[in-house]
């Protein structure tokens, strides 16, 4: 048969080709020889890192008929059955066609049959979080007395959606992300046995890229390899992946830390005509701004950089000040966060502009009180009338809503007059009913009504000194005391973009950037709220 | 022939992948729209049941079954298909589970006439997590005779356990030069408006070719523009009524906002005289005037609404209010 | 394309292949029917991409042609006519079908026949030729057992297993195993095994039953289809079903057949069927699940006694004269399984080979030594 995926081809058949996880495979094979197998696994953890496979291998040892030897054997009808797909008592399921309580009730009923060639029936529940909630249930009956004729293997990318019902009924395995080097020695091995020449360094960009995955430094191979008959380069790894050259990450940063905006512009236009990734881009500047952190912060030159390379970065640490530096780190990590903008390319132009912008320009909203005093060089027009929306991260509020609210009449009573008020704004103004209407009244305490915004730019409008007066306003006198608002955004929006939660060290701890500090040596000595919003 | 525009690394690679014998069972096309994504699905579906020599040759029965939507082996597994399956019922704007679970069984029989059966997946971000999660096993290991071609908008949007399983062809916009030429070559189109419609289309060659068979688009393009560009200079109340005309259409309004994204980010371009770069060539007089009049930081901040506004409409939000909170964001003229 | 045919022959031949249209469709073309000039005859032709079934019939043509018409309204404007001619003519400047019979007239849209999928006919050198009935009866107790949910598609299928002067087809679901023998008037010239989907098979049953003239079997050269041709008459040509195979390894089937038992049980089909179905009223709320105790006679006849419990609703038992070689046991199987294996073997005795209760029970009809179905039976926790 032609062509037959490398991650296929080489999927490992025994206990030691699996690669990276000899912490799982061990005590598998501990297990087998102390004939300690549990009917019950639970294998989690990333994508390509072996979960399946060592299920499969699994089934073949606990079943394999050889007398004597290492198990599997690979060699008896069973193993053969299994490594060709076609073992009757091996079943695979996969939980998302499987996701009801009927499907796991048919398999509670099925698996009263006895294993028709095997001695064991072998269950691999794939992605097993995708089972609904009753089907959970309905399986933790099956996994509290299994029968002694079946082993149950659940896989899955996602533990933490995994009923602790079901955890505890389940001896579990956390499969790790295969580390670089070891990804780097199987390809070795894979591109040897296919005949196939490839640079060391090209590997190892592979391994790179596969960010802890065999299967998908596997596919990645299958790819590269079809580039070229020649041995296989860097450069085409490179191509195939849309990695920046070098040179134009320096240009590029050089031209930031200038704030030559028209260079920087081109920049970016040319090296993604050139066939960049504008992600991969964006991800390579940070990486080299990281490199610029170091020196600026630490002094000592980023690992694994050319001399060169470390002398341009230096001559960078000291054009940027610090704050600009950390600025522009954080703007084109949210450039790169951006999926799927069109045109590609615009994500880092509006990173690049913003972060050459000089400090008055940055937030408008600082304008409003720096400008009159201080204009900047491009400040020859008028202020705009409105302010521009808030920043565009979204911060959630942890504290609120709490239902819990001291008084809960008081909510009761703000509910019940909401309608009312909306008549009553209307009135005044149209465009803040309607800004209303994306929120409710969430929580009372004392004097402030506490409203629950959905989208962050609806409470940005509304927390607007005009808007809000407006609102506060017209609150208290429906309700017939003073009363002022407070906004809040509602958790139950998945949000990615967040921000660091205010005075929360922990959060605070997870920022990429700060961990990127973090790691460089640098360590936490105060966590200061920003300024609060107006 | 291949016919998709630009993406020559791609095709390489598959010359040499059918050479070799070196097919994956599974592809991910990745890439913003209307780049030829799933153009290059269809050619290579073509390519692998091409009966001709040069392949894909375009000409034999295969090929013309192929590009036609007629081909037995080759399932174009869209909203379409989904309707198809449900009997005409009318389904969810999501590729749901029951759409993959055919392809489950569907791939399991033989080809019909060609070498190969071909699934193609456009838009594969479109799947319900139940359905993506479904697909996995197939994905992974399809018989023998089975390619699965996915395209997508970026990886990102897809499950990571889908891509692992893919090779992945990340493709950018084909550029500015390559489309013209292909509009001469391909559409008898030559001079300005091949210029125009190149630059405007930004390296959706999908646009492109709509653009140069339909006059009407260009208009339309023109009279939109207009019109945008006529609502600085207007009162509040006629931009509020701007977004109450458009606040029920969603579909139109993203083309109108890509339409006036493009249109700022060339004010930026002319601020900062990158004019090579630029989209709108046609009015380049009028960016420049335009220019003239605003920040850098003002256009920035502009760009950055027009596409949070974007993003808002992926999220189902009250369209018409999202209009007008853009409507008060934009830079008055003074 | 301009011919014309009798009602009760097209009206039949739609019958016919009708069966193959699909309902859920992938492409528009397949809610059509092929209908083509063929030298003298008319060929009509559907498909769903998994099963086709063409045929030809008797028909006077004046004008070659072919085009595909939507079944649905086909099949009911046809058989809504009165048993007389029918003229039909393709309109190809507005892509419409006129159909004519006695003083009723129509005119149907139709979609061009280069859509429709190429359908591969006519026999090859190198076939098979199987006797209708007993291909019949094959494929009646052999797809019994494959699956139906398609989990994993190759179980939906039966495994053709060619070999020298013997076909042997096998079906599998994991719970049973249906495998039956037939011999072949000649021998095959090399062994060759193919998966037929069970669904296509159980229609060639269905086409088989009704024509009664042996059957040829050929697999193209291509080796993607399996093509059954029979020669028909009551239209006036031939009758052919072809089947896209399924790819992949089916389960070794012969490992699944044990090859001892402890216990053989010789008892009357019809009780033992009667019996299955008087338990399974009483184990259809309790997992289908019918006990079987083989008591032997110690020199008088043994008994088999079926008993099925069902904690909500009540208890039954019932016994049967067996002829008992062994020991005693007691093994408990799917009552649904029973009676789906008793009703389709028609030896007056069946034999049953167990050996411990959590060991596949063989089913075994008494005198015919092609057929074994196995049975996996059930773990009961008392």
């Amino acid at each position: 048969m032609p062509g037959q995926a490398l991650y296929r081809k080489y999927r490992p058949r025994t206990f030691s080709e699996v690669v990276g996880q000899e912490h799982v495979t061990r005590t598998l094979q501990n297990a087998l020889a102390a004939g300690r197998v549990v009917h019950a696994y639970l294998f989690s953890g990333p994508r390509g890192t072996g979960k399946t496979s060592t299920a499969r291998i699994l089934a073949k040892a606990v079943n394999c008929l050889a007398e004597e030897g290492e198990k599997p054997c690979n060699d008896c009808s069973i193993c053969r059955s299994v490594d060709e797909g076609r073992l009757l008592d091996l079943i695979e399921i996969d939980a998302a066609s499987h996701t009801g309580v009927d499907d796991i009730r048919d398999l509670r009923e099925k698996i009263h049959f006895a294993p028709s060639e095997a001695r064991y029936k072998f269950y691999i529940i794939d992605e097993a979080h995708m089972l609904s909630t009753s089907a959970f249930n309905a399986l933790l009956k099956t996994l509290e007395e299994p029968p002694a004729h079946a082993y149950f293997v659940l896989a899955t990318t996602a533990p933490h959606k995994i009923p602790a019902t079901i955890l505890s009924r389940c001896q579990r395995f956390d499969f790790r992300p295969i580390p670089m080097k070891k990804i780097v020695g199987r390809l070795e091995w894979i591109a040897e046995q296919e005949g196939v020449e490839v640079e060391r360094e090209a590997l190892e960009l592979i391994a790179r890229q596969a960010t802890g995955s065999m299967r998908d430094a596997d596919s990645l191979l299958d790819q590269v390899a079809s580039s070229s008959d020649k041995k296989i380069t860097l450069l085409q790894v490179q191509n195939i992946l849309g990695t920046t050259s070098s040179q134009a990450v320096a240009d590029l940063v050089a031209s930031l830390a200038a704030r030559e905006v028209s260079r920087g512009l081109h920049l970016i236009n040319e090296t993604i005509a050139d066939g960049a990734d504008p992600k991969q881009f964006g991800q390579e500047i940070i990486e080299y701004l990281r490199g610029v952190l170091l020196i600026k912060v630490a002094g000592q030159n980023p690992p694994d950089v050319t001399p060169e390379s470390a002398q341009d970065m230096a001559l960078r640490a000291k054009q940027f000040s610090l704050p600009g530096l950390l600025t522009t780190i954080r703007l084109f990590s949210q450039a790169t966060l951006d999926k799927a903008a069109f045109p590609p390319h615009l994500p880092l132009e509006l990173a690049f502009v913003e972060a050459t912008l000089p400090e008055t320009e940055k937030t408008p909203k600082a304008d409003k009180t720096r400008a009159k005093s201080r204009p900047g060089p491009r400040h020859a027009k008028e202020r705009r009338e409105t302010a521009s929306p808030p920043p565009a991260e979204a911060k959630v509020d942890k504290r609120l809503p709490s239902r819990e609210t001291k008084d809960p009449q008081a909510l009761e009573r703000i509910e019940n007059l909401w309608e009312g008020l909306l008549t009553q704004i209307k009135k005044r103004n149209m465009h803040v009913e309607a800004l209303l209407k994306s929120c409710q009244p969430v929580a009372v305490e004392e004097d402030v009504v506490v409203l629950g915004f959905y989208y962050p730019f609806h409470k940005g409008r509304i927390e607007e000194p005009r808007c809000k007066g407006l609102v506060e306003e017209v609150l208290s006198q429906a309700v017939g005391q003073p009363y002022h608002i407070e906004c809040v955004l509602l958790a139950d929006r998945e949000r990615r973009r967040e921000s660091p939660k205010k005075g929360n060290l922990q959060a605070v701890k997870e920022d990429p950037l700060i961990k990127a500090a973090l790691e460089m040596g640098g360590e936490i000595t105060e966590v200061k709220s920003p300024p609060p919003e107006p | 022939m291949w016919q998709v525009v630009g993406h020559e690394w791609a095709v390489t690679l598959f010359e040499n992948s059918l050479a070799q014998g070196r097919l994956s069972h599974a592809y991910l096309f990745t890439g913003p729209p209307r780049i030829g994504k799933t153009t290059l699905a269809l050619n290579l579906a073509q390519a692998l049941n091409c009966t001709g020599k040069d392949k894909p040759c375009g000409e034999c029965l295969s090929c013309q079954k192929t590009s036609q939507g007629i081909h037995p082996d080759v399932r174009m597994v869209d909203l379409a298909y989904q309707k198809g399956l449900l009997e005409g019922r009318e389904g969810s704007t999501a590729l749901g589970i029951d759409a993959i679970r055919s392809i489950q069984s569907d791939a399991a029989l033989k080809p019909f006439e060609g070498r190969w059966k071909v699934f193609i997946i456009p838009q594969a971000e479109n799947m319900t997590p139940e359905a993506a999660n479904c697909l996995l096993k197939t994905l992974e290991e399809p018989p023998s005779h089975v390619v699965l071609l996915l395209t997508a908008l970026h990886t990102d949007l897809l499950f990571p356990t889908i891509v692992s399983r893919c090779q992945v062809f990340n493709l950018r916009p084909p550029s500015t030069t390559l489309i013209r030429e292909a509009l001469g070559r391909r559409w008898d189109l030559e001079g300005e408006r091949a210029h125009l419609i190149a630059a405007l289309s930004a390296g959706r060659m999908g646009w492109a070719v709509e653009a140069a068979q339909n006059q009407a688009l260009l208009r339309e393009r023109n009279g939109r523009l207009d019109e945008l560009l006529s609502l600085p200079g207007a009162r509040r109340l006629e931009r509020l009524s701007f977004a109450q005309r458009w606040g029920s259409q969603p579909e139109r309004v993203k083309e109108i906002l890509t339409l006036w994204l493009g249109w700022w980010r060339d004010l930026l371009l002319a601020k900062e005289g990158c004019w090579d770069k630029m989209e709108n060539i046609d009015r380049k007089n009028t960016l420049l005037e335009e220019a003239e009049k605003h920040e850098l930081g003002e256009i920035k901040e502009f760009i950055s609404s027009i596409r949070e506004t974007l993003h808002e409409l992926e999220s189902n939000v009250n369209l018409r209010l999202a209009l007008e909170v853009l409507m008060l964001d934009l830079p008055s003229k003074r | 394309m301009k011919l014309s045919c009798l009602q009760e022959n097209l009206s039949r031949g739609l019958a016919i292949v009708g069966r193959a249209v699909s309902l859920r469709s992938v492409l528009p073309v397949l809610h059509n029917i092929l209908l083509a000039t063929d030298q003298s005859q008319l060929k009509l032709s559907a498909t769903d991409l998994s099963t086709c079934i063409t045929c030809w019939l008797g028909a006077k043509i004046k004008e070659e042609g072919a085009t595909t018409v939507p079944a649905r309204l086909l099949v009911d404007f046809v058989n809504s006519l009165p048993p007389e001619q029918i003229d039909l003519e393709l309109v190809t400047r507005t892509q419409t079908l006129h159909l004519k019979c006695a003083r009723t007239e129509a005119n149907i849209k139709v979609i061009d026949a280069q859509e429709f999928p190429l359908i591969p006919t006519g026999i090859e050198d190198r076939k098979i030729t199987l006797q209708p009935d007993a291909l019949r009866q094959m494929i009646e107790q052999v797809t019994l057992a494959a699956a139906t949910d398609e989990s994993r598609p190759i179980l939906t299928g039966a495994l053709a297993d060619f070999q020298e002067e013997k076909l042997t087809l096998a079906a599998a679901d994991g719970f049973r195993l249906s495998v039956r023998s037939a011999p072949l008037s000649e021998p095959v010239p090399e062994p060759m095994k193919v998966i037929i989907p069970a669904r296509a098979l159980q229609e060639v049953g269905r086409v088989a039953a009704e024509e009664g003239e042996p059957v040829e079997m050929t697999i193209p050269s291509a080796r993607n289809q399996v093509l059954f041709h029979l020669a028909g008459g009551a239209l006036g040509g031939p009758i052919e079903v072809v089947s896209q195979l399924i790819e992949g390894n089916f389960p070794d089937y012969k490992q699944i057949i044990p090859t001892s038992y402890n216990t053989r049980t010789v008892v009357d089909s019809k009780e033992f069927l009667r019996a299955a179905k008087i338990a399974l009223l009483f184990a259809r709320d309790a997992a289908n699940i019918v006990r079987l105790q083989m008591t032997p006679g110690e020199g008088e006849p043994g008994s088999l006694t079926l008993a099925a419990t069902a904690a909500e609703v009540g208890d039954n038992v019932g016994q049967i004269d067996a002829t008992i070689e062994g020991q005693a046991m007691e093994i408990a199987f799917n009552g649904r399984y029973l009676i789906d294996i008793l009703n389709a073997i028609d030896s007056a005795q069946v034999a049953l080979e167990t050996s411990t209760p959590s060991s596949p029970g063989v089913f075994r009809p008494v005198g015919d030594e092609d057929f074994v179905h196995v049975i996996m039976p059930m773990h009961i926790s008392r």
